[in-house]
């Protein structure tokens, strides 16, 4: 009877295909909301888990914002006294507290780095976000020439660069984050002090700067058995003038905003299904009536009601499962130019597809399709299983 | 259930391989008629009946009737001692599949299978009803033998729209004989045939008797009428001998 099915299929190319076709669009539009939907929010909670850090303490200044400060490289010019580490140390409920100094490299500075990207300097003694890599990668500390650098900095010459005059050492590439940090320089704390004191080009940029006395962030781990909302809380009430930002605020903040486009994509991919499913009930139940005589004539020689009903519904599912998995492998192909292209327009980090997304789209896409498919047929495929052989083959011409 | 073995090797039936019993047909959609109005019939292992009539009288309803493809109203009908009216759908389809072959009046055939592929679907049919299956070479053998009967051996992987009208006539004739049924219902198998063509139809349709089974052929011919055990007229509702 599947034989029966195939032959039935292969043989009506054109009718098949263009079921083919109406499935394969609605399950691509399905694939790739979700799998950019997906891709995006394991993105962003594998951000906060890389970052490591619960709070993020931030100058309280204009230009401060969470956001940029953990999602884009743009240099991030901002800077508190160095006494707010003190303070925040002696705050109840945190555990470790490490700051860290952003200064920048330059447009201007020749045969190097051509673009402006953000140099996050951190300190060693008390690290506790890159600690871990370090670990992993065998690596003690950074001494003076060596830089690490995000996983999307491209390396010139080899495993050199020139950052501000001075030639470094890339001494390890991070594993990908999903945030900035994917497009960063990380050095030494005293390097960067160094070079932000005897640059003069980088004196220019930060004119009454004494990179001694400041930092740009603080990033704080809070102990066991604390909330992260009461540390907040705490750090607040000691008054430092500073920013105080809960990293899974931003994070559910953007998920929120995330979440709400990903509704609006939904309710219109809901309506495609819907007139997706009209159209092949239409056609399936146009294919069962056109073959109402030979449905007439299996029962005449010997197929059972429940063998048309099968025989329908395979077809259906059939066609649309191929639908399905075709869609669904366009809808992956087509998802990472869109992608890269948001990536561009909005300055957020997404990680490439993984392999374990794609297997999961494939797999749902061609579900649905076959779900779909199985659905819109089974009332013709009913109808089918219940027509008189003899009205059929005496009288299909009429109706 | 069905007793599907191959008693049509039985030559020494204890009981008419199909009987009417005052059967009553009526249609009632629309205009109510009654083709089939206390029809009575014995047909023994070995009849060859025929049956006359003007168009429109219920010939064809009749052969539907006893084919288990319409359920009469009242009366019985029975096939190889099996009441029609008392078996579940499931085992008349079975019925259908292994006792009986229909030529129908007009040719219907699987449109997207070849020529070869109809011939061999009613043994694949009867295939999933029976023990003893059909191997793929002997299905092939046979469509092969009655595709050169009917002189349409060239047209084995063509698909039915390809055919002429005669040599489609000629497969579904084929189609209903493969399976070597008990009971041959042929409603006017001969229509669209030239002269040689419908004698090796009425050829191939002679042997169903002489083997033990039994045929009932709608005709118009006499010439093929002539050839019955048992000629009947149908008017009225009723059969009458002629
Ligand atoms: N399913 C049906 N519903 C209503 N009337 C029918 C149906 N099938 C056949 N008829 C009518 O029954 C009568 C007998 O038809 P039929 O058995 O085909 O006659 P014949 O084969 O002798 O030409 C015709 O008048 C036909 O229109
Ligand atoms: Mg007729």
């Amino acid at each position: 009877m599947y034989k029966f099915a195939w032959q039935n299929l292969s043989r009506r190319k054109g009718q098949s295909s263009l079921t083919i076709l109406i499935t394969l669009l609605t399950v691509m539009v399905f694939v790739m909301i979700f799998a950019f939907y997906t891709n995006f929010q394991q993105g962003v909670v594998l951000s906060q888990e890389r970052l490591g850090a619960d709070i993020l303490v931030l100058p309280n200044e204009a230009s401060t914002d969470a956001y940029t400060t953990l999602y884009t490289a743009e240099p991030n010019n901002i800077y508190m006294p160095v006494e707010v580490l003190d303070s925040i140390k002696k705050v109840e409920g945190v555990a470790l507290a490490s700051p860290q100094l952003f200064i920048q490299t330059l447009n201007a500075s020749c045969c190097a780095v051509d673009s402006e990207t953000r140099i996050v300097a951190f300190d060693m003694d008390t690290d506790f976000v890159l600690q871990p890599w370090f670990d992993e990668a065998n690596l003690d500390s950074l001494v003076d020439d060596q830089i690490i650098i995000g996983c999307n900095v491209p390396a010139y010459l080899g495993n050199r660069v020139g950052i501000l005059g001075d030639v470094f050492r890339i001494v390890g590439t991070m594993s990908p984050t999903g945030t900035g940090m994917d497009e960063t320089y990380f050095m030494n704390m005293d390097v960067a002090k160094r070079l932000a004191a005897t640059n003069e080009n980088l004196k220019e940029v930060l004119p009454n700067i004494d990179p001694q006395a400041v930092y740009s962030a603080i990033l704080i781990k809070v102990q066991d058995g604390y909330n992260v909302a009461d540390v907040v809380a705490n750090i607040e009430k000691a008054d430092m003038n500073v920013t105080i930002v809960a990293t899974d605020e931003v994070v559910t903040n953007m998920k929120t905003q995330m979440s709400m486009i990903g509704q609006v994509m939904i309710l219109l991919w809901m309506l495609l299904l819907v007139v997706t499913a009209l159209a092949l009930i239409g056609r399936f139940t146009a294919l069962a009536q056109v073959r109402k005589k030979e449905t007439g004539i299996l029962r005449a020689i010997g197929g059972q009601k429940t063998d048309v009903f099968k025989l329908i519904l395979f077809e259906a599912c059939f066609l649309a499962g191929i639908g399905g998995l075709l869609g669904s492998i366009l809808g992956i192909c087509a998802v990472s130019p869109l992608i890269d292209w948001l990536q561009q327009a909005f300055t957020f980090s997404i990680l490439a597809l993984n392999p374990g997304l794609i297997a999961k789209s494939l797999l749902l896409g061609t579900c649905m399709a076959i779900l779909l498919g199985g659905l819109a047929a089974l009332y013709p495929a009913c109808k089918s299983a219940r027509l008189d052989p003899q009205e059929v083959i005496m009288r299909g011409e009429i109706d | 259930m069905i007793n599907v073995t191959a008693n049509r090797d039985v030559i020494k039936f204890n009981h008419p391989l199909c009987e009417l019993k005052n059967v009553v047909k009526t249609y009632k959609s629309g205009e109510i008629i009654c083709p089939v109005d206390g029809v009575s019939l014995r047909c023994e292992a070995g009849d060859f009946i025929s049956i006359e009539g003007p168009s429109g009288i219920g010939k064809s309803t009749l052969l539907y009737l006893v084919g288990g493809l319409l359920q009469a109203d009242s009366g019985e009908i029975l096939v190889d001692a099996t009441n029609l009216q008392s078996i579940s759908e499931h085992d008349l389809t079975i019925l259908r599949a292994t006792k009986i072959g229909f030529i129908f009046q007009e040719t219907n055939l699987f449109q997207a299978l070849t020529v070869g592929e109809n011939l061999a679907f009613p043994l694949k049919i009867i295939n999933k009803y029976t023990k003893t299956k059909l191997g793929k070479a002997d299905i092939n053998q046979k469509v092969e033998a009655y595709l050169e009967k009917l002189g349409i051996g060239d047209r084995r992987d063509f698909l039915p729209h390809q055919l002429s009208v005669g040599q489609r006539r000629r497969l579904v004739v084929a189609r209903a004989l493969i399976k070597e049924p008990l009971l041959v219902l042929a409603d006017e198998p001969t229509n669209d045939l030239d002269d040689f063509w419908a004698s090796e139809v009425i050829k191939l349709l002679q042997p169903v008797p002489a083997r033990g089974g039994a045929l009932m052929m709608v005709t118009h011919n006499m010439l093929w009428a002539e050839r019955a055990n048992c000629r009947y007229t149908m008017s009225h509702g009723i059969l009458a001998p002629k």
